[in-house]
């Protein structure tokens, strides 16, 4: 035991004879770090765990990645899809199966929960880089894209390096979870595990599961009144900025995803204006794409007062998301050539807001 | 930029190292040269706080030179009234405020300042040289010396705390002498070490208690995981002592031997030994700077009385506990400390020396259940903590948080990281450097797939 704190005893006095031996030391170290390391990162990159088709590879198919913030970048490049739905939670009750029975498309799901508009900004900039063409985005824009905030924080850890540029990639790409993943990728490479669907689609709200909900009680009713200005949403802005560089031939939907009637806003309250002049901009943001619309199914209406077509005030059931989809499908047929375009017209005003109505949609 | 960062690891350390290996051979330009890349690591943080150290460097550097030439010691005195003046605006102001706001029961406005990165530590360093300087331990320097001593940038942000009379020569020392290649390969050693007490030990720690002490900060925990949470104690040391062998390791690289922080204090049988081996740096200055001249002051008359030495020992330790933080958990927790050295003193005067063992127990025991009230945020959640331990966990709890039950472990069995150090490259073996090459790729895979925590003792 020693009681001093200072570090000059630590160094003996070398001899010339030990100088080549230290010298080695640092040359195994290096050697051994730099070596094993240069290794390590080129097999990865060879193997490339997330399939995300940067760099040249052995072209493993598949992935084996349940972490949908990771398992989307390679899903959004798949060339087998041509049709997404892209999203948070609130997104990721719409079945991919149904929209591309019905459309005729090939749609893959890509929502992630506890995601906001930033990642799903960046998702769809990753899915349309990554193809020469598309059939159509549904985009599900929840009351989080009416952030007033343009530095709104992320509700969860999100994985930007993973589909930002190529050098941000690889200043990130080594990690554990990297290597976990591309275990994985050469196990399937094996045959010896099996790649997870690529659809993507996953029902996180199997019957039982859940408690029955339990509604909330009607909000109370706020500042009631007229908005002093109009308010700004910075992410809807972003929105439109994005869409428009998407080509003209792709059907953009944006889809306001429905909520118990309880938690909306007091019609004639602030609250509800603000939600109001939300939609309206979101509205405006595919108003000038010919084949484009916006969904309002947060409403005041039949399909948001039935408590068993809900697990908590913002996250619908099946039945819910089936007559979603459907609406969908419509719109997306709508589009189609030689559709009827009042039909389309007719669609897309059965789900303007009823604020104080009772009719069902 | 972290210490267990790529940023760091992979650009700016070995840059710093290749730009100072080039350098150094003009003989002039070695300090200007560690101090150009101690501020430009500084100021990664936030670029206006270097001006604030510059501006502290400066000051405190003109009184030391006034001080060499006119041996007045109001210099020094004012100096040192100044540092504690800018510490206690920028750290306490608005604890004191408070706290006064709340016995009187009137509101009062906050400055919010933002706590400037390392200011506690280059404070004290700043003390520390004014104080040798006029006890003739530290002589007047060169501003770019001066400069280096105190922001040296292995050491600039949380320490060691080093004395001038330990490192203010060796800054422009040639780095590159007959011993580089066995000091860079002791260097490396601890860098690795101290990479593993971080990124192994302390992080992982750290995941499982933080979610515990949210917990608790609403109502006490019952599922015995407060049981978990007197881990705490180990936590800030392999974070803490991590970062010091880090610090050591890379003061190695560039030729500067800091002085060491931690002695294996896990294996201290007494409250005494274990302040004697946990941030000894920080131990001794308290003793040397705050302790001794308060029990060495004339009060009423009369100094050296029992009851003055007593009051000095709680006085100090209650001071290092507000330094550790502005709250009254953290004065609580140094009082505590101070009580607890206080009784350890007296009890080796009246009663025969406890068994080797239950000394031991006693001494890591109070240290981890006294830690509960330097982690919370408030005394209320220490009490849930507290109140929480009357269950016990079960084996599936433990099982979760197997890495606390290895890090205790190797915390009271293995010795210091300096004597591992020394025992591992008593003679240049291929196995060490090749299994340290694996370690640290090791890490950096890690630190790839982890979000990296911040050290603990940065927030001081």
């Amino acid at each position: 035991m020693t009681s001093s704190i200072s570090g000059s005893d630590q160094l003996a006095h070398p001899e010339d004879t030990t100088r080549p031996a230290w010298r080695r030391w640092l040359v195994v170290f290096f050697g051994v770090f730099f070596g094993v390391g240069t290794l390590l990162f080129t097999l990865l990159l060879l193997i490339d765990p997330y399939d995300t088709g940067r760099f040249p590879s052995f072209g493993i198919t598949g992935i084996s990645d349940v972490s949908l913030r990771t398992a989307d970048a390679s899903r959004g490049r798949d060339p087998r899809f041509n049709a997404a739905v892209i999203g948070n939670s609130t997104g990721q009750r719409i079945d991919p199966y149904r929209l591309s029975a019905g459309s005729g498309l090939r749609f893959i799901q890509l929502a992630i929960s506890k995601v906001g508009p930033r990642e799903e900004l960046v998702l769809m900039r990753w899915v349309l880089s990554h193809h020469a063409s598309y059939g159509a985005l549904v985009i599900v824009t929840d009351p989080v894209w009416c952030s007033s905030d343009p530095d709104r924080p992320l509700d969860s850890p999100f994985p930007f390096w993973l589909y930002g540029d190529d050098l941000d990639y690889l200043a990130n790409v080594l990690s554990s979870r990297a290597l976990d993943r591309a275990g994985w990728r050469l196990l399937i490479a094996l045959g010896l595990r099996q790649p997870v669907d690529p659809v993507g689609f996953t029902d996180y709200l199997r019957p039982g599961e859940r408690p029955v909900f339990v509604p909330p009680p009607p909000s109370p009713p706020g500042e009631m009144g007229e908005l002093q200005s109009l308010p700004r949403f910075p992410w809807i802005e972003r929105l439109h900025a994005l869409l428009t560089m998407v080509p003209q031939s792709v059907n953009v939907i944006l889809v306001m995803p429905p909520e118990y009637y309880t938690v909306l806003p007091h019609p004639g309250s602030k609250q509800a204006a603000e939600i109001d002049a939300c939609k309206a901009a979101l509205r405006q943001a595919v108003a000038d794409r010919p084949l484009g619309a916006f969904l309002d199914f947060r409403v005041d209406s039949e399909w948001t007062r039935d408590t068993t077509d809900f697990v908590d005030p913002i996250h619908y059931r099946e039945k819910l998301a089936g007559q979603m989809a459907d609406r969908i499908i419509a719109q997306l047929r709508a589009g189609e050539p030689g559709a009827d375009q009042a039909d389309h017209a007719a669609i897309v005003t059965s789900v303007e807001p009823r604020l104080s109505g009772r009719v069902p949609p | 930029m972290l210490f267990n960062s790529y940023p760091f690891l992979l650009a700016f350390l070995p840059g710093a190292f290749a730009v100072f290996a080039i350098i150094h051979r003009y003989q002039r330009l070695r300090i200007p040269c560690l101090l150009a890349l101690s501020l430009l690591f500084y100021g990664y943080w936030n670029p206006s706080f270097v001006l604030l150290l510059a501006t502290s460097i400066l000051v405190n550097w003109v009184a030391a030179r006034q001080f060499a030439a006119t041996r007045n010691g109001a210099f020094i005195t004012a100096a040192i009234v100044l540092n504690l003046a800018v510490l206690g605006l920028f750290k306490y102001a608005d604890f004191f405020t408070g706290s006064l706001a709340a016995l009187g029961g009137f509101s009062i406005g906050r400055l919010d300042f933002v706590l400037p990165l390392g200011i506690s530590f280059f404070t004290f360093h700043h003390i520390m040289y004014l104080a040798d300087l006029r006890r003739g331990r530290a002589e007047a320097t060169t501003l770019d010396r001066y400069a280096l001593y105190i922001c040296f940038f292995p050491q600039a942000v949380a320490g060691p705390l080093a004395r001038w009379s330990e490192v203010g020569r060796q800054f422009g020392r040639d780095a590159f002498g007959p011993d580089w290649e066995q000091r860079c390969a002791l260097g490396i050693t601890f860098i690795m070490i101290g990479l593993i007490e971080k990124v192994a030990f302390g992080d992982p720690i750290g995941r499982i208690l933080d979610p515990i002490y949210q917990a608790a900060a609403s109502a006490p925990p019952r599922d015995g995981s407060a049981w978990l949470a007197l881990g705490f104690g180990f936590q800030i040391f392999f974070d803490f002592a991590g970062y010091s062998d880090l610090a050591i390791g890379i003061g190695l690289l560039f030729g500067i031997q800091l002085p060491y922080n931690f002695n294996a204090p896990y294996r201290a049988t007494s409250i005494l030994m274990f302040w004697q081996r946990w941030h000894m740096t920080l131990s001794r200055f308290l003793r040397d700077y705050v302790f001794m001249p308060l029990a060495d002051m004339r009060i009423a008359g009369t100094r050296h009385t029992v009851a003055q030495y007593v009051g000095a020992i709680i006085l100090t330790m209650a001071l290092c506990g507000l330094w550790h933080g502005a709250g009254w958990n953290f004065v609580l927790w140094g009082t505590m400390h101070g009580v607890a050295i206080v009784v350890a003193l007296g009890s080796r005067r009246i009663l025969p020396s406890p068994p080797r063992i239950a000394g031991w127990a006693m001494t890591i025991g109070f240290f981890l259940f006294s830690g509960v009230t330097f982690r919370t945020a408030n005394l209320g959640s220490a009490w849930n903590i507290y109140a929480g331990l009357t269950t016990l966990p079960d084996a599936k709890l433990l099982g979760k948080a197997w890495i606390l039950g290895l890090g205790m472990l190797l915390a009271v069995a293995l010795p210091s990281t300096q004597e591992l150090c020394k025992r591992i490259n008593t003679r240049p073996l291929a196995w060490v450097p090749a299994t340290l090459g694996l370690i640290g790729l090791g890490i950096l895979v890690q630190l790839g797939g982890d979000q990296s925590y911040d050290f603990i003792y940065f927030r001081f």
